[in-house]
């Protein structure tokens, strides 16, 4: 059962208002967000019930949520809101505060995959890609997996074989040094 | 309407507009401009032979663009007078200079390209005005494919269709190909409750109305199945949500709570996307016609109306009534009465209500020997005035006359027409105006004497 | 004319075919393109989702680097690394947290007068459509295309189109003598983004999207965006043996077209990367 504590109700929504400069308030649960999520079809939940997790500040339950950890950021949801809540941005809030405060996210593949994207970026500078999908395929211990494009790949020179790395690299990874995973909020 | 035409104490004016307005309560003045008809009123018979016969085809207005209308049209099938109108935009003749078909077959004599347009003033006492409503363009809503799919139509537009006079003759057919509906799916609030592409406002009448198309279709097209996107149901009025009930109950009708996304044109049919978020699902379904329940706007025409009558409009451009509770069909300038649509959307049965209210309020009006005036007005101590004639071009409601006292040239207030706002007692140098009740002594008065509180208030704290 | 080039990581490595039709593209319609020094990866939507500080510095030190070269305008080809660079770029301006904390950071100060244009406006308002017409030497007449915008290109905050049924690339296809069709899928997500943490997901959407095509009656897609047109491309065999049905649809970029239609030869525009192969189509409509 579902307990709502009126003393507390706003705190989360006003927390991502205060990191995302969205405000969830503004959000009628009229479902267009959902209706044209790409994703939602595959999920538990829809968009629409993440700003409703928000609103009743249900915190956990939205920062765990698979469909926050799916989203492909394609800003759909956000294009269509006839609200103007870019629940896109909002999404991005939640699986950043997700990390932040040691939760678990909701689909460990994606988060294991940006992980590998965000080394990849501070080894090289640019995108490994080839290092990049071995690396996840062994990470998640399917080895095989994607193996059929490779022929291909290989042969029609798309993939580069060795990583490229830039020349000022030690600016790049001055800035991971640098970058507080929050600068606002 | 009819009635009203054979009514002996009515003149129906047909194709006029108010030009202008001058005077006041029970003294208005209207310049009444009323455009050519080309058609002679007294000679036709209404028989309709030249419309038959005329060459020019034009997209109908009053069937929303589904059907064709000729140059030469009656409106609507009912419309009074039962005399054609030549659109002369669009009639050959006015165009090119060759046709007259419409003339050579008229067996009454009535076409008359000659006529021009007639400008007369007339006295009235009090004014209603009842401009009605206008439709939420559609086509704002590419991801509904609106204004490009032809599948894709509106509330207003299923009706033409529904009507054995309409653009089908009743037939229920698709606009595109003509093939037969069978599954239909209404979405509720486009252009309403939506703050980024159309209006805030809920638009009030969309959810009983389209309740009535789905009881409708399914009562004369019983093969027919409809399905209701919504966002909340507002069924408020008398016996409304019974009638709801009675969609859902007897007649079948489904509804699903969720806004629709997108709809697809797969050209044989309609694929639209939609959630249910009761369920908290993602809904597709296949359509042969998808109906929108567009919202309910102003008449974009009546902003210029309420400039001429100084009647003041909010932002969507409704008309604002004195007060929303109490003086719901009085305008701000006293004579001039507002009703129906043109302050908010409403249905028929508040339509008739404020009508019915504005009437009856002009009848008080007119039946009283005098009239009692609000005490606060402002008023000119002609001792003072000076003639500069400062405060005539501040007031709002053209309140204030020159006029001539002892040989003087000094200002008037017409007490009728006045509000009391004060726009001219703070302008008037000379400081011969007061609106009584305001007059600057007194305001001074209370200044210092609020003054005086605050300064004893902190002698009291210090001492 | 001469102007700033930023490829972004995927248009060196499996959009390689991207990078080649640009770049002829451009030397045939006599456009020099300087390519940013030593440019770095903008971080894209994974890392959006790990470090706000990153999503913004990144960015931003690749402006840096923009701006030092002297240049006054720069071509992003790839929809997401536009996302980013002017999401950075918006929040620099309307934000002063975000704007301080960048200086600080960077020891830049960005003025603000870098010009970032994505392909089609840089087509539309600066090459010209009409000029672009003027120069076309083989019309691809008869081909049927439909033009795949992606989901991306309506949030980049440049002025491009309407948001749901946008039409500027039908028009760039028309004044280079192709047929531009109606289909239901113009700006709707193909899933790349999952394409390796959820290609389940993918799978179904470039199925949608792949239909709609068929259902249209197109000759092949075209694409500006290279994570849409490599997930098109390369994933299709994929998908044939998933369904069971054919699908051999092929997915080319804009450029490409342009390359074809201003003269190129097919491997001055990387054609045989194309995974779908497009030459037996060029064939069939007389363009090679
Ligand atoms: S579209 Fe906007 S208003 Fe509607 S449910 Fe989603 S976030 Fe809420
Ligand atoms: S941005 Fe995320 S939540 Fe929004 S429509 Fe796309 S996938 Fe769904």
């Amino acid at each position: 059962m579902l307990q709502v504590d009126s003393e507390q109700v706003h705190n989360f929504k006003n927390r991502i208002l205060q990191l995302s400069d969205v405000d969830v308030t503004r959000c009628i649960q009229c479902g267009k967000c959902s209706a044209g999520c790409p994703v939602a079809p595959d999920m538990e939940e829809m968009p629409n019930q993440i700003m409703r997790y928000i609103q009743l500040n249900l915190k956990e339950k939205a920062l765990t949520s698979p469909m926050v950890w799916v989203c492909a950021s394609c800003v759909t949801c956000s294009a269509r809101c006839p609200e103007g809540v870019n629940i896109a941005r909002v999404m991005n809030v939640l699986r950043r505060l997700c990390i932040e405060e040691g939760y678990q996210p909701g689909q460990e593949q994606v988060n294991a995959f940006n992980s590998l994207f965000f080394d990849n970026i501070k080894k090289y500078g640019r995108i490994y890609e080839l290092g990049l999908i071995v690396q996840y395929n062994m990470k998640m211990m399917t080895p095989f997996k994607d193996i059929g494009l490779f022929p291909d790949m290989v042969r029609k020179g798309k993939i580069s074989l060795l990583p490229h790395r830039i020349k000022d690299i030690g600016s790049i990874r001055e800035l991971f040094q640098k970058s507080k995973r929050f600068i606002k909020g | 309407m009819t009635e009203s035409s054979h009514h002996e104490k009515i003149e129906l004016l047909t194709l006029s507009e108010v030009a202008d307005v001058k005077g006041f309560v029970g003294n208005f003045d209207i310049t009444i401009k009323t455009n050519p008809r080309y058609v002679n009123m007294s000679k036709c018979t209404g028989c309709g032979e030249c419309i038959t016969k005329c060459p020019s085809k034009v997209l109908s207005e009053t069937d929303m663009g589904l059907g064709m209308r000729k140059a030469i049209f009656k409106p609507f099938s009912q419309a009074v007078p039962n005399v054609p109108v030549i659109d002369a935009e669009h009639c050959i003749f006015f165009i090119k200079g060759k046709c007259k078909t419409c003339e050579k077959f008229c067996p009454a004599g009535a076409i008359d390209y000659e006529q021009k347009e007639t400008i007369r003033t007339e006295k009235f006492g009090a004014i209603i005005v009842t401009t009605g409503y206008s439709m939420f363009d559609i086509s704002k809503y590419g991801e509904y494919g609106a204004g490009k799919y032809k599948d894709v139509i509106t509330g207003l537009q299923l009706e033409r269709m529904l009507d054995p006079n309409g653009p089908t003759g009743g037939h229920l057919v698709r606009p595109s190909d003509g093939k037969e509906i069978k599954n239909i799916v209404f979405v509720q609030c486009v252009g309403s409750r939506d703050e980024e592409k159309g209006m805030p406002y809920c638009s009030k009448i969309c959810c009983m109305y389209t309740a009535k198309q789905a009881i409708l279709l399914k009562d004369h097209f019983p093969e027919t199945q409809s399905v209701i996107f919504y966002i909340d149901i507002r069924a408020t009025g008398k016996n409304y949500e019974e009638f709801i009930l009675r969609a859902q109950r007897n007649y079948g009708v489904i509804y699903i709570r969720g806004r629709v996304s997108k709809i697809d044109n797969l050209g044989d049919k309609l694929l639209v996307y939609g959630a249910d978020t009761l369920l908290g699902e993602v809904v597709k379904m296949e359509a042969d016609l998808v109906v929108l329940a567009s919202a309910m706007i102003a008449n974009p025409d009546a902003q210029n109306l309420a400039r001429k009558l100084n009647i003041p409009y909010d932002t969507y451009g409704f008309y604002t009534e004195v007060h929303p509770k109490l003086q719901p069909v009085e305008s701000i300038t006293r004579g001039i009465f507002i009703a129906g649509a043109c302050t908010f959307p409403k249905d028929i049965p508040d339509s008739v209500m404020m009508g019915s209210a504005a009437a009856a309020k002009t009848c008080a009006l007119f039946a009283a020997d005098e009239l009692t005036v609000e005490p606060k007005l402002a008023d000119v101590n002609i001792q003072k005035c000076v003639g500069c004639f400062n405060c005539i071009g501040v007031c709002p409601f053209e309140a204030i006359q020159k006029d001539v006292v002892g040989g003087r040239s000094v200002a008037k207030v017409i007490k009728t027409l006045c509000q009391g706002c004060g726009n001219c007692a703070s302008t008037c140098r000379a400081g011969a105006i007061d609106v009584k009740g305001f007059t600057d002594d007194a305001v001074y008065a209370q200044i210092s004497a609020s003054f005086d509180e605050i300064e004893e208030r902190e002698e009291h704290v210090a001492g | 004319m001469e102007i700033g080039y930023y490829p972004g990581c995927s248009l060196e490595g499996v959009s390689k075919e991207f990078d080649i039709s640009l770049r002829k593209v451009c030397s045939l319609l006599d456009i020099k393109l300087v390519e940013i020094p030593d440019w770095h990866c903008c971080g894209t939507s994974p890392l959006h989702a790990f470090s706000q500080g990153l999503s913004y510095l990144l960015p931003y030190k690749n402006i840096q680097k923009a701006v030092e070269t002297g240049i006054k305008g720069i071509l992003v080809p790839c929809p997401s690394c536009l996302y980013s660079l002017c999401f950075t770029v918006e929040a620099y301006k309307n934000d002063g947290v975000i704007k301080n904390y960048l200086i600080h950071n960077t020891g830049f100060e960005y003025t603000g007068d870098l010009k970032i244009y994505h392909i089609l406006d840089f087509l539309r308002d600066l090459v010209t459509l009409e000029a672009l017409k003027n120069s076309i030497k083989k019309p691809l007449k008869g081909l049927k295309v439909v033009s795949y915008y992606g989901c991306l290109m309506r949030f980049h905050g440049i002025e491009i189109d309407d948001d749901e049924q946008p039409t500027i690339i039908d028009k760039i296809v028309e004044s280079i003598g192709g047929e531009p069709l109606e289909w239901t899928h113009k700006v709707e997500c193909c899933g790349a983004g999952l394409s390796i943490t959820r290609p389940d997901i993918t799978q179904r959407l470039l199925k949608d999207i792949l239909d709609s095509a068929k259902r249209a009656g197109a000759d092949c897609v075209t694409s500006v965006c290279p994570l849409c047109q490599s997930n098109l491309d390369m994933r299709q065999k994929g998908l044939s043996q998933a369904s069971g049905n054919q699908y051999n649809m092929p997915v080319v970029y804009l450029t490409q077209l342009i390359g074809i239609a201003l003269g190129a030869k097919s491997n001055e525009l990387g054609m045989e990367k194309l995974i779908v192969d497009f030459i037996p189509t060029m064939k069939e409509k007389g363009l090679l």
